[in-house]
């Protein structure tokens, strides 16, 4: 018997979600970077946004349906820049569980979209070095990299986590 | 966006950039000092030591160095020279405590390397001139000579040790730890800092050297020089505690009627080993790795990587006669090239 | 920005110098300098690139050390195998001259120490 697959409310939301973000993903493929792997990434705000508005779960749908999809219609996908991406993506969706956890946990540490942004760029670079050193480049000089990348993850994480800060506001007027 | 929140956001930034920088402290210089021994220059690098007891730590090394050397010489007045007078009688004898685990690390290097690292070929060396304090001018021995030699080869098998008694089953042994000593000397001599309560230091026995702990948390960089004599191959960065050791065919050698001979003897031709130019080797144990790079250098291109794994030596670098470069991928992983471009490279596996 | 906001940016900014810190150094090692020590000790530097003839007191007696167009080598030794003669010009950072009998030996360093020692 074939059951009628409903989608439910939340389902099209998380949909909707997504798809801004894999939109976000891909226009943001198309300008050109003037270092292979420095990317503002700019949907990461929509992972923060996320987080901060409906919780964990709901981030790692989103960020993992983008990653996935948007590789596949840049064409990336199983390619080494898409291993590269998901491993980041798990980085920072694993920083961002912990964060969140120490978070409610602690009230002294509780995170704003801010941190929660510096927190996922510095972990999400940091994994695709682990992932790239493992895997691709097992080369010492692999970690002069470190300090231009770390910047870069730094500068852009608390970017896009000032424009998260305001989003956030502003959906919570 | 409020300018309000960004200017705060750099005051953060400034304040922790300041901060960070205020608790680095620039590395201070090593403490360094040159020996004369194991002729050559000994280079001893004491790092975070107060300079009375750096001084302390000197003077003592000095003197292990120069027991050991004395100890040690194949052919100066000495144990060895001793044991070597008594070896071609064949009868049993009593050796000295000072040599004895010198001969049987020996035994089991030998066997580890099939041969290609053997003390025992020391009438071999002197053979060729390389068993004085000059450098030899040549002739090279005759074909005869050499043939005899190896055809009755004696090796540290025929060494047979009961005890502290010794005796040898082939007339023609005779000792020359060269290829060793410094390597165990090096061992020792950083056991004795170690003692004196030293954790960050380096002993470069001439070029060959052993170093243990870092430069206040940063690891020493060890250059190795070129082949060919001018300006840095390639460098390394080591902590913790490994021995960095080199054999090269441009140590020692002397020119007769333009050609070239070194002091790395083949044990299986009696003429200098052909193929390599030189060989690295970083491992632990300095003595290990001063053996393994002589026995590697022998064995050659296309033949080291059995060598190699025999010997236990996972890092190793092996430089050609017409100057190619092969490694294992344990080296490829951390050595560097400060050339630009970078040499090519052919990764094998010890095997 | 709440207090975590803050802990987690001076965090990451503090990681970032420590990286930065252990990661860039300088290393200019065009040569500079030509550091001669007799006896272990060393007893002079000079400038590689100053043309210049020099004399060192060793063990055996003097030797003569000569720079010429940036480059080192010994003119004269007393020594008897001629080895650090015969060894002639070295040019780079890091490169050493030696006379052993006369315990006397001449490094070229360069403007900052990049190697802490040389393997050979």
């Amino acid at each position: 018997m074939m059951q009628k697959l409903e989608a439910s409310r939340d389902d099209v939301r998380i949909a909707a979600l997504a798809v801004l973000a894999i939109t976000l993903h891909v226009m943001e493929g198309a300008f050109p970077s003037p270092l292979p792997g420095i990317k503002p990434g700019i949907s990461n705000i929509i992972t923060v946004v996320v987080l901060c508005q409906a919780g964990w779960e709901w981030a790692v749908w989103i960020t993992i349906l983008r990653v996935l999809v948007g590789s596949v219609v840049l064409g990336t996908f199983l390619s080494p820049t898409f291993v590269l991406s998901l491993s980041g993506a798990c980085g920072a969706l694993i920083a961002l569980g912990v964060g969140s956890v120490f978070s409610r946990r602690i009230p002294i540490l509780k995170l704003g979209p801010l941190g929660y942004s510096v927190l996922a760029s510095g972990a999400h670079i940091g994994a695709q070095f682990l992932v790239a050193y493992m895997l691709f480049i097992p080369h010492i000089g692999l970690l002069k990299l470190i300090p231009l990348f770390g910047g870069a993850a730094l500068v852009f994480g608390a970017l896009n986590g000032m424009i998260s800060v305001k989003v956030v506001q502003y959906l919570n007027k | 966006m409020k300018w309000r929140y960004l200017r705060n956001f750099i005051r953060v930034l400034a304040w922790s950039a300041c901060s960070v920088l205020a608790a680095c402290s620039s590395p201070e210089a090593p403490v360094k000092q040159q020996f004369y021994s194991f002729g050559t220059i000994v280079e001893v690098s004491l790092w975070n030591v107060q300079p009375a007891h750096a001084e302390e730590v000197l003077k003592q090394l000095q003197e292990d160095m120069d027991y050991m050397h004395e100890t040690w010489h194949a052919w100066h007045n000495g144990p060895v020279s001793r044991l070597n007078s008594l070896l071609p009688h064949g009868k049993p004898f009593s050796v000295a405590p000072s040599v004895l685990p010198l001969i049987e690390q020996s035994k089991v290097l030998y066997q580890k390397s099939n041969g290609l690292f053997n003390p025992a070929i020391g009438g071999l060396i002197t053979l060729w001139g390389f068993a004085q304090d000059e450098p030899p001018l040549g002739p090279p021995p005759t074909e005869n000579e050499i043939k005899a030699f190896v055809d009755n080869l004696p090796t540290m098998d025929d060494l047979e040790i009961d005890g502290i008694s010794i005796h040898s089953k082939n007339p023609r042994l005779q000792l020359n730890f060269g290829a060793y000593a410094k390597g165990y000397a090096v061992d020792m001599l950083m056991q004795r800092m170690r003692e004196m309560g030293v954790t960050n230091g380096i002993i470069n026995a001439g070029g060959d050297l052993r170093a243990i702990g870092s430069k206040g948390g940063k690891p020493w960089r060890i250059a190795i020089r070129h082949p060919q004599g001018q300006g840095v191959l390639a460098f390394v960065e080591i902590q913790g505690d490994e021995s960095v050791f080199t054999s090269g065919n441009y140590e020692r050698f002397f020119t007769y009627e333009d050609r070239r001979y070194h002091h790395i003897l083949d044990p299986r031709t009696g003429y200098p080993a052909k193929g390599s130019t030189s060989v690295t080797v970083i491992h632990t144990n300095a003595a290990e790795a001063d053996a393994a790079a002589t026995a590697i250098f022998v064995a050659g291109p296309g033949h080291w990587q059995a060598t190699a794994a025999a010997m236990g030596m996972t890092q190793v670098m092996v430089v050609d006669e017409a100057l190619a470069i092969e490694m294992t991928p344990a080296m490829a992983r951390r050595v560097q090239f400060p050339a630009d471009p970078p040499p090519q490279v052919q990764i094998r596996e010890p095997s | 920005m709440t207090f975590g906001d803050l802990l987690i940016l001076l965090v990451s900014v503090g990681l970032l110098l420590f990286a930065s810190l252990a990661v860039w150094q300088t290393n200019d090692t065009r040569p500079d300098r030509l550091v001669i020590a007799s006896g272990g000790k060393i007893v002079s530097e000079l400038d590689i690139h100053q043309d210049q003839v020099v004399e060192i007191d060793g063990l055996l007696g003097v030797s003569e050390l000569e720079i010429r167009d940036g480059r080192a080598r010994f003119r004269d030794s007393p020594c008897s195998n001629r080895q650090c003669i015969l060894r002639g010009w070295v040019s780079e950072s890091g490169d050493t001259v030696i006379c052993l009998p006369n315990r006397i030996s001449a490094t070229i360093t360069g403007v900052d120490t990049y190697y802490d020692a040389v393997n050979f």
